[in-house]
Parts: C-alpha cells; structure tokens; sequence
C-alpha cells in the first residue's frame, strides 16, 4: 500500500503532523512550505521522516551554498531530496554523495523512458507530473523501477516565474497592498498566486482530489503525495485521514465528506488527456 | 578580424528558411513533422526538410530540426524511428530538452545534440552534466543575466547560445502549464495557448484590487540589438532569434539588421559605432515593445507589459517581389498590405542596397493598369528600372517614425 507524504500548510501544521512529510528550505525550494536552514536543522533533530524540496532552478551564485547543504544533508538521515534543476545531480555525483535523489521536475516527468533515464543515472525516485492520466501513471509504473511519488490531493502548482509578477504590478500602479493572499480571478475562477523571493508562482483553481484513484495506484506508487497549500489545519488532518483509511468500503461515503469540506475538488488530467495539436497539418 | 558568432533564425517553413538564410542568417532552425514545440505551426514534411537542409547546404549554412518535445509514453515508443529518419537527411544537429532524447540521439544516431531552452539551464553545474552526456550545445535559459552566461563560459567548455530576439516566456520554459489548465491545451508537447497574455483581475484577500488596468504577466519583447558587441567578446557561439510562426517580413528584416551589426563590429571593432536607426527599424517591425530583459540582471516592472494591450499591427509589408523582368522592367510583387500608385516605397534584398522608389506604374494579372493594390496576396506588376530578384520585399517607407517613440 503507498505511504502518504504530506506537504505541509504552515508551521503549526508542520509540528504537528506524524507523517512523511515534504518541505523547503528558504532560498531552494518552490511550491512547498520552506523554513530556515537553521529552522529545518532543528526540525531534523525531532523528526526522522523529512524529504527535502532544493527543487528551485538555481542561478552560478547559489552554487556553493548549494553544495554545502547538499553535503550537511547527506550526512543526515532525511529520505530524500525531491529536485528540479540538473545541477543537484552534477553535484551530487561529483562529490560521490550517497543521498536519495528524486526527478521532481513537475511537468516534465510524463514518461518511463526518461525516468528510467535518471533511474540508470542514480536517481532511485520520480515525482510524477499530475498533467498526464491515470492510465498513464498506471503504464509508468510498470515498465519502472524507480520509486514513484505523486500528489492525489490538493492545490496543483502550475506556474514558477523568476519575475516578481505582483510586486512589478503593484508598482507600476503605485498601489500600496501587503495582503499575504493573493489570487488571479477569472472567468469565475480563482487562483492563488504568490510571489516571494524565489518569484511568481501560481496554483491550479481546484483541489485535486484523488481519493478513489488512491485506491487503484496503491500498488502502483510507493507514496502519495497530499499537498496542504491553501488548506486549513484541520480540513487537512480530516483529508489525511481519509486517505489513510480509504477502502473498497467507505471510498464513496468519504468523497462525500470531502465535498462537504471542499467545494472546488476536481480531478485535473487524472482522466482527459490535454491536446496539443488544434488544427490538422494541412499537409 | 574576430570570430563571427553563428546567426541562427527561426524558420516556420520552407520559404522562410530561404528567406532567413538569404538574408543573414548562418543557420536556421525548424520543426519536423513530429516531436516539436510548435505543434500549431506549419511544420516541415520530411521532404521539406531534405529541401531545406540541401538548400542551407549549399550556401555552406547549417539547419537544425527541433526534437524539444516533452514526451508521453506514447510518443516515446516512436522516438528512435523518428529519429533514425532525420538522421537519414542530415540536419546539422537536433534541439532537444528531454534527456532520454539526447541519450537514444548519441548512443543510436550520429546527430548533434543541442539542448533547448525548455530545459530553462542556468548554472555551470547542469551546463558541465549535460557537456558530460555529449551534448555540443546548450541554448540557455532566458533568465540568464550576462554574469551567468560568463561564468559559464568560463567554466564548462561546451558551445553556448544566447536569445538575443523575439518574445519571451513569463514563466521558466517548462515549468508553465498555465495553458494546460486553462485551455486544455498541453503547453510541453507545443500546444502552448500563451494564458500569460490574458488580462486577470488581481484579488488580495478576496477584494479585487483597483488600478487603472487588469493585472497580467505579459512579459516586454527581447532585443539585445545594442548589447551584440559585448556578447560577441563573451564568446557566445550562436545568437538566436525567436519567432518560428513570424512572418517573412519580420524574419528578412531581424536577420538583416542583426547581420550588420555582427558583421560591422567583426570587421572592424576599433571603429565600430551602434547605429541607432537599426534600432529603429527593429522596432518598427515588431509589434510589440522589446527590453534587453535579464541580460542586465533587471527583473522589474520594466520588463513587462501592464498598460493593457499595447500590440499593433504592423503593415508596413507591402509585398514580396516574385520575380524580374528585365525586358520589360516590370517586377512581379505579391501584395501582403494595401499600396497604390504615387506611394514611396523601399525594396530591401539580400543581393542589393536598399532601392528607394516612388510606384509609378501598376498592372494586374490581366497587364490593365491600375491604382490601388487592396486584395491580399494579390498578384500585381510594377514599372521598376533597377533589377530586382526573387525575395526582394517592398516596405513603406519609414519616413514618419519619430526615434523617440
């Protein structure tokens, strides 16, 4: 049965949580909680369970620091570093460091081939992209050894920019605003978007809710992943334990409690398959 | 004298490579009939390829096919025949930014492998692992400020190439699927429907915010027109430009005027001076407005579009000679804007100076003369002594344009 990581919401919530859990570091990571190196550096004195995100796409000067955590955690017993930028693995090879490496480049983790490609380069786990379906997800895992994550509920990260979208717009308007919750609105359609030192990030309008598919990829994925942005403290320890409960049983009797809890779940690309090709080649 | 860097254009088919080729371009690069980022263009047919590739051959220029997709399990079960097929016609490398690509290109073909921006690539450490796996090439991320592309130079011995034109992405490459969640429409296998240029209402804490106009996060043009010298110090090996949906208008003219400049600083550095009615003309061609964006290491509101939709229609293009007559003097145009009789026009070439002219004479299909020039693709005739050749283009002449705009 897959293990659940959670990614989580703020820090109570971190504290709070006896999971796998999935966070940041200040300064490397998008799209997930990050604290302080010196923060997380406590954190892993009490926690055992800790997967890292350095999953930011790093410019020459943030190399060498880089490098050092890179180091100081592979000498701490944390589960693995989720990465995006090639450079993680450059270093990690070069300095022969014997960490868990897992591909989390989002979007682009849509095929076995290239996962068994990082596979044979060292790379024991993929974070699967959530813009492909099930069936798919399904074909991955078996034609791979590679430990598979993926993320079966909540917010879908879609968008990191190095631009500092609002803060050039708020600018440009000369508009005062220090809201800590921003969302693009259209169309009837709300999206959260942040932007902090790492740049522009922007989340999917729904919340993906994958609790019956849970179910049909437990012996498929090693873990599943529950993405706690945007959702409060305790709707999230509800989900969590739906998932963690979730049988042939009672699936349909707890999707019911979630849309109780949620009125903006959907089911992303789980079952449609995004098209790239609008018009017929005319030759 | 130095060493030139590569001019590399975009071609969306097989006329505009020509028309990149014979204007200044060292090579071009294009998408085959698969496995590309531009799935809604036009494309090349392998046939059209082979043309192409024959063509750029013969004028000792080099041709690039891109292979950038992202790839499902699906496609990735035909890769290696698509592969073994390009292969067959001799592109002078493959674009790609799945690293399962280049590993069946190097370990199955003898293509060239350059990795594309859709990797969004950097630093020095993921430029040396992918130099390592034999990739000849990388094509740097956009955000990339010139101490990045330095230091990179410095220490990875690999061939790099720089964006120095054209539209940017908001997002990193590869890291937007915007579109996807939007449109439907898969953003990394070239279905990218480009949400970044849509208006959005901003809320902050559920209250929209009130400016003068909707956010967005359309991003400026690129042009690193003034910047070319400095780059060809650095030892950038290819400059490229962006645009392979662009028109051949707006291929004939970037590629010119980056030509000059690459040409006039190589040939003669200690006297070399920007020239900035080569600015002028660069933009007036485009259509949008265009900043040297993070070559400087700027990433502020000055790198982006937040007055509302600023676009404009360019229709300086009047029509494309299709051949001369030197008999008669009468050269055969394709109208592509509305001209008539009385207008100054100029004729721009890759074979000769710029001609300045007033039309005097117009004829239509059927050799009546005429004065108006309306219809759209229209073939027409003009009275013109000075020979012209097959890809001569005609333009209005830019005598209104203020410099300052």
């Amino acid at each position: 049965m897959a293990k659940i990581v959670i990614i989580p919401n703020n820090e109570d919530n971190l504290n709070s949580l006896n999971h796998d859990i999935l966070i940041g570091i200040e300064g490397y990571s998008v799209n997930v909680l990050t604290i302080t190196f010196d923060a997380f550096k406590k954190f892993l004195k009490k926690n055992k369970n800790v997967f890292v995100a350095l999953n930011k796409n790093f410019t020459n000067s943030e190399l060498e620091a880089l490098k050092e955590i890179l180091i100081y955690l592979d000498s701490q017993d944390i589960k693995g570093i989720f990465y995006y930028d090639v450079a993680v693995v450059n270093i990690v090879k070069k300095l022969n460091l014997k960490i868990n490496l897992i591909w989390s480049a989002e979007h682009l983790t849509t095929n076995y081939y290239t996962i068994n490609y990082w596979y044979n380069q060292g790379v024991k786990g993929t974070f699967i992209s959530n813009e492909i379906t099930k069936k798919e997800m399904i074909t991955i895992s078996d034609n791979t050894e590679s430990t598979l994550f993926v993320q079966l509920f909540g917010y879908i990260p879609m968008y990191v920019s190095r631009r500092h979208a609002i803060r050039n717009y708020l600018k440009y308007f000369n508009v005062n605003n220090e809201s800590s919750h921003y969302q693009l609105f259209k169309e009837d359609k709300k999206y959260a978007i942040i932007d902090n030192a790492e740049g522009t990030m922007i989340y999917s309008n729904f919340i993906l809710n994958g609790l019956t598919e849970k179910l049909e990829l437990d012996d498929k994925i090693a873990y599943i992943i529950i993405n706690g942005f945007n959702i409060d403290n305790d709707k999230l320890n509800k989900v969590i334990n739906y998932f963690e409960t979730v049988t042939k049983d009672n699936v349909d009797g707890l999707n019911h409690q979630l849309e109780k809890l949620f009125d903006n779940l959907g089911k992303g690309f789980l079952y449609e398959e995004s098209i790239y090709k609008v018009k017929n080649d005319v030759k | 004298m130095l060493n030139k860097p590569e001019l590399l254009a975009p071609a969306g088919d097989l006329e505009r490579l020509k028309v990149a080729l014979l204007y200044g371009a060292d090579a071009v690069y294009c998408g085959g009939p698969g496995f590309g980022l531009r799935a809604n263009a036009t494309n090349f047919t392998f046939e059209e390829l082979e043309e192409g590739i024959k063509f750029a051959h013969s004028l000792n220029k080099k041709v690039y096919v891109t292979v950038n997709i992202v790839l499902h399990n699906k496609e990735a079960d035909t890769l290696l025949d698509y592969l073994k097929q390009l292969e067959k016609i001799n592109p002078d490398a493959i674009i790609v930014s799945d690293p399962y690509v280049i590993d069946v290109a190097l370990k199955e073909t003898n293509l060239e492998v350059h990795l594309s921006t859709q990797q969004s690539t950097l630093n020095y450490e993921a430029c040396e692992y992918f130099y390592n796996e034999g990739v000849k090439r990388i094509v740097l991320a956009r955000e990339c400020s010139k101490e990045d592309v330095k230091e990179i130079i410095n220490k990875v011995p690999i061939e790099i190439e720089v964006f120095i034109h054209g539209a940017m992405c908001a997002g990193y490459s590869g890291r937007c699927v915007l579109s996807n969640y939007l449109t439907n429409r898969d953003a990394n296998r070239g279905g990218c429907s480009q949400i970044c240029r849509w208006d959005f209402k901003l809320l902050a804490d559920n209250e929209e915010i009130q400016t003068e106009k909707d956010f967005t996060l359309c991003s400026k043009d690129l042009s690193l027109l003034e910047y070319i010298p400095e780059m060809i110090d650095m030892g950038i090996t290819s400059f490229k430009i962006e645009g392979r949906m662009r028109s051949i208008y707006y291929i004939a003219t970037i590629v010119s005027i980056y030509r000059k400049v690459i040409d006039e600083y190589c040939n003669d550095k200690k006297h070399y001076k920007y020239n900035k009615e080569y600015e002028r003309v660069l933009r007036r061609c485009a259509n949008r407005d265009s900043v040297a964006q993070f070559f400087n290491g700027v990433n502020d509101e000055s790198c982006s579009y937040y007055n509302g939709r600023e676009e404009i229609s360019n229709q300086d293009f009047l029509g494309q000679v299709l051949s001369y007559d030197s008999n008669t003097s009468l050269a055969t145009i394709e109208q592509r804007n509305y001209f008539k009789k009385g207008d100054i026009v100029e004729i721009f070439s890759p074979y000769h100076d710029v001609i300045t002219y007033t039309i005097e004479k117009i004829y239509d299909e059927n050799d009546e003369e005429i004065d108006i020039v309306r219809h759209p693709k229209q073939i027409v005739k003009i009275k013109i002594d000075k020979p012209l050749f097959q890809f001569d283009l005609m333009r209005k002449k830019n005598i209104d344009i203020d410099v300052k705009k």
